[in-house]
């Protein structure tokens, strides 16, 4: 093993570092570790299940095989590590490589050693075999044995915890028919008691959780060995010695050449004037400042934004060409979502046409009569013909004679008369008193008061039966004149 | 190169190093957590429960308090569980600085769905997958686990006559000397024999077999000894 060629970094690290590592080795070569793994477990997997009827039998023997399936994960990672990646195919036309070096140990005796991964380099990779093994293995783990033995035991826990996370994730996602019924659950009626009959379901979850778990483990194990291998024998310092090394003999040569230098060049220079050396170092100099102040410490760099037209963009890029058939798709798909948004914009105008013709106030036929002002509005007869001349003096009269009913629907209907006639105020007949006066209110301020108090003296006569006193009927004929009677001007 | 280390710079300009923690020795520390939160919990059962129906209710609670927050308390407070500090873990921000009251709760609620289905399931996957082993709550709390620094001891280098090197070395160098002088003792006298013949230049002019001596003795002159 050439420890230059090493792809890790190499420094001593306490053990559960150098456990860390292996599993930064397997994610870091996960494509050719895993496929490996696949290419050789499934197939036998398959067999054992396909051979055992019972899934027992058949996990049982998975388990037992363990090491072999091992010995190709720690081929491939050792391999990647040294500097020399293998691929499926190599790694298993290789296997008389990696299978026979005390695959007999690894199956019998040594199946139930605590720190297997960890001892799994000494036999494979060193092929020390019998006492020299145990005693290689002696020298190795003499401090690190115990966290190979841990690294077993948090391995099998994370392989039971993949196992029945699988399990209870596949029970949580399974539709309500998959659940087992009362009649077929299991003795104490849980999941994990199921667990015990190894369906196919749950032999599968095991081959899973063995190959989630099984490659880090092993490249874990490799790792604390080549950890050990390193403090034992100082790989590390061999690199920084090597490099050290290279320095020295790169330094010690430029020296050599720069005292050459120095000496041609006093020969050289011994004939010129002073003034171009110092003239040259100026400007060296000012060479020298100016990359100094290039430096990133001597500058401050801001990012900045900003839009500018840079004229029209010369070369439109050319859209990817298409296979026909997904041309021919993609154009249809256009086509349809163009049709479909034409239909979307003329709904659109229909809706918003359709709620402005619902607004609109109704427009005025155009062979409608014009307007005739109503002849008579709440019963009384508005035609001037049937009014007094001076309505205001015949009002004053009745009241004064105490037919205040009589003098107030007379100005009352003059009121409406006038307003009717000369201001051409449109009254519909069934327009209300209170519309009339809103009416009065817009077209006519100046009158709007005296003639809201006039329709409210009449309405609480006529409808309350509330007679108001004669003095404010009279004053009531005193303003009429004013407002409503002909001769005045508004 | 791969390693396991991070390096990040302060905004002083100073590099630190933080040697990540991976799922092995957290699961180990989880477990001696666990322990501890299972005792505590035991002797409160035992003393709250002869007070009967109460007594389940200080139970409960307590079940809940501590389940939630002494992770997060010895986090936001000490770095680390006792389970953490035991095998030797401290737990930092992204950018090194100690975690605070936000954080620690933040990675410990996300324990919910590190747990999921069951058992930490997806928080090994997280982990394995991530470059810094990162759970999800550490990945939504933007912390990580790393080895506590250990204490510096000052390398036993044994004593030996000094010797300058005779050329000027680096830091890195004088380290690797310094190293290769305190962890000779420790290799087979062969090996350290090999090694000292690596830098010939520093070690021109020895007898054979004497490398490893020459180099321990600039390794004594580097220490200031004389």
């Amino acid at each position: 093993m050439q420890p230059d060629r090493v792809a890790v970094v190499l420094r001593p690290r306490v053990g559960w570092e150098a456990l860390d590592l292996g599993f930064q080795m397997a994610r870091e070569w996960w494509r050719p570790i895993w496929a490996v793994w696949f290419a050789l477990y499934l197939p036998v997997a398959t067999l054992c299940l396909y051979a055992f009827p019972n899934r027992f039998h058949a996990i049982l023997v998975l388990w037992w095989l363990k090491p072999v399936f091992d010995r190709a994960v720690l081929h491939t990672v050792s391999r990647a590590v040294f500097g020399e990646p293998q691929g499926v195919r190599a790694t298993l036309r290789a296997v008389r490589e990696w299978l026979p070096p005390g695959i007999v140990m690894a199956l019998t005796f040594s199946r139930l050693n605590l720190a297997r991964s960890f001892v799994l380099p000494v036999a494979q990779l060193e092929r020390q075999r019998g006492s020299a093994a145990r005693k290689r293995n002696a020298a190795l783990g003499s401090r690190m044995r115990n966290v190979g033995v841990w690294l077993t035991v948090v391995c099998s826990n994370l392989e039971w915890v993949t196992l029945f996370g699988l399990g209870a994730l596949v029970q949580m996602l399974e539709p309500a028919a998959g659940d087992p019924g009362p009649d077929d659950e299991s003795p104490d009626g849980s999941f994990w008691g199921h667990f015990a009959q190894w369906g196919l379901k749950e032999a599968c979850f095991y081959i899973a959780a063995v190959s989630l778990v099984e490659p880090f483990y092993v490249t874990a194990g490799f790792a604390l060995y080549l950890n050990r291998r390193a403090i034992l024998e100082g790989w590390d310092i061999e690199l920084a010695l090597r490099r050290l090394e290279e320095r020295l003999r790169a330094s010690s040569g430029r020296i050599a050449a720069v005292l050459v230098l120095a000496v041609a060049a006093g020969f050289a220079m011994s004939g010129t004037q002073p003034a171009f050396a110092l003239d040259d170092t100026a400007k060296s100099a000012h060479d020298e400042i100016r990359k100094v102040l290039a430096s990133p410490e001597f500058s401050q760099h801001k990012e900045v934004t900003r839009w500018y037209y840079t004229g029209k963009s010369k070369e439109e890029t050319k859209p990817t060409e298409l296979p026909a058939f997904w041309r021919a798709l993609s154009l249809l798909f256009a086509k349809g979502a163009e049709v479909f948004l034409w239909i979307a914009v003329v709904l659109l105008v229909a809706i918003a046409l359709y709620y402005l013709s619902k607004f609109r106030p109704e427009p005025r036929l155009r062979n409608a009569p014009a307007y005739r002002p109503p002849d008579a509005l709440f019963g009384f007869d508005l035609a001037p013909e049937s009014l007094p001349d001076d309505v205001a003096g015949t009002a004053k009269q009745l009241a004064r004679a105490g037919r205040l009913r009589e003098a107030l629907s007379l100005l009352y209907r003059g009121a409406l008369s006038s307003l009717v006639q000369r201001h051409h105020l449109p009254f519909d007949p069934g327009d209300t008193e209170g519309d009339c006066t809103l009416a009065v209110r817009m077209k006519l301020p100046a009158s709007a008061d005296y003639f809201s108090r006039l329709v409210g003296t009449w309405q609480a006569m006529a409808y309350a039966a509330r007679r108001p006193d004669a003095d404010s009927v009279e004053r009531l004929c005193d303003e009429w004149r004013p407002h409503f009677s002909p001769a005045a001007t508004t | 190169m791969l390693d396991t280390a991070r390096r990040i710079a302060t905004p002083e300009g100073i590099e630190l190093t933080l040697r990540l923690a991976g799922p092995v020795p957290r699961a180990l520390a989880w477990g001696i957590d666990l322990l501890i939160r299972g005792v505590i919990l035991g002797f409160i059962a035992y003393t709250a429960a002869a007070l009967k129906q109460s007594g389940m209710a200080i139970i409960l609670l307590s079940a809940f308090l501590i389940e939630w927050l002494y992770p997060a308390w010895f986090e936001a407070t000490r770095g680390a569980t006792p389970g953490k500090r035991a095998i030797g873990l401290i737990v930092l921000n992204d950018d090194g600085t100690p975690v605070r009251w936000p954080a620690a709760m933040t990675r410990n609620l996300l324990r919910a769905a590190d747990f999921l289905p069951t058992m930490y399931l997806a928080g090994f996957v997280a982990m394995v997958m991530n470059r810094d082993f990162k759970r999800l709550g550490d990945l939504a709390a933007n912390t990580l686990v790393v080895y506590r620094e250990q204490k510096l001891v000052p390398l036993a280098i044994p004593k030996a006559e000094p010797r300058a090197p005779g050329f000027a070395l680096s830091i890195t160098e004088q380290r690797a000397i310094l190293d290769f002088a305190a962890r000779s003792p420790g290799l087979t006298p062969e090996r350290a024999e090999e090694l000292a013949e690596i830098p010939q230049t520093l070690t021109k002019g020895t007898a054979p077999g004497k490398a490893a001596a020459r180099l321990i003795g600039i390794a004594n002159y580097l220490m200031g000894r004389t």
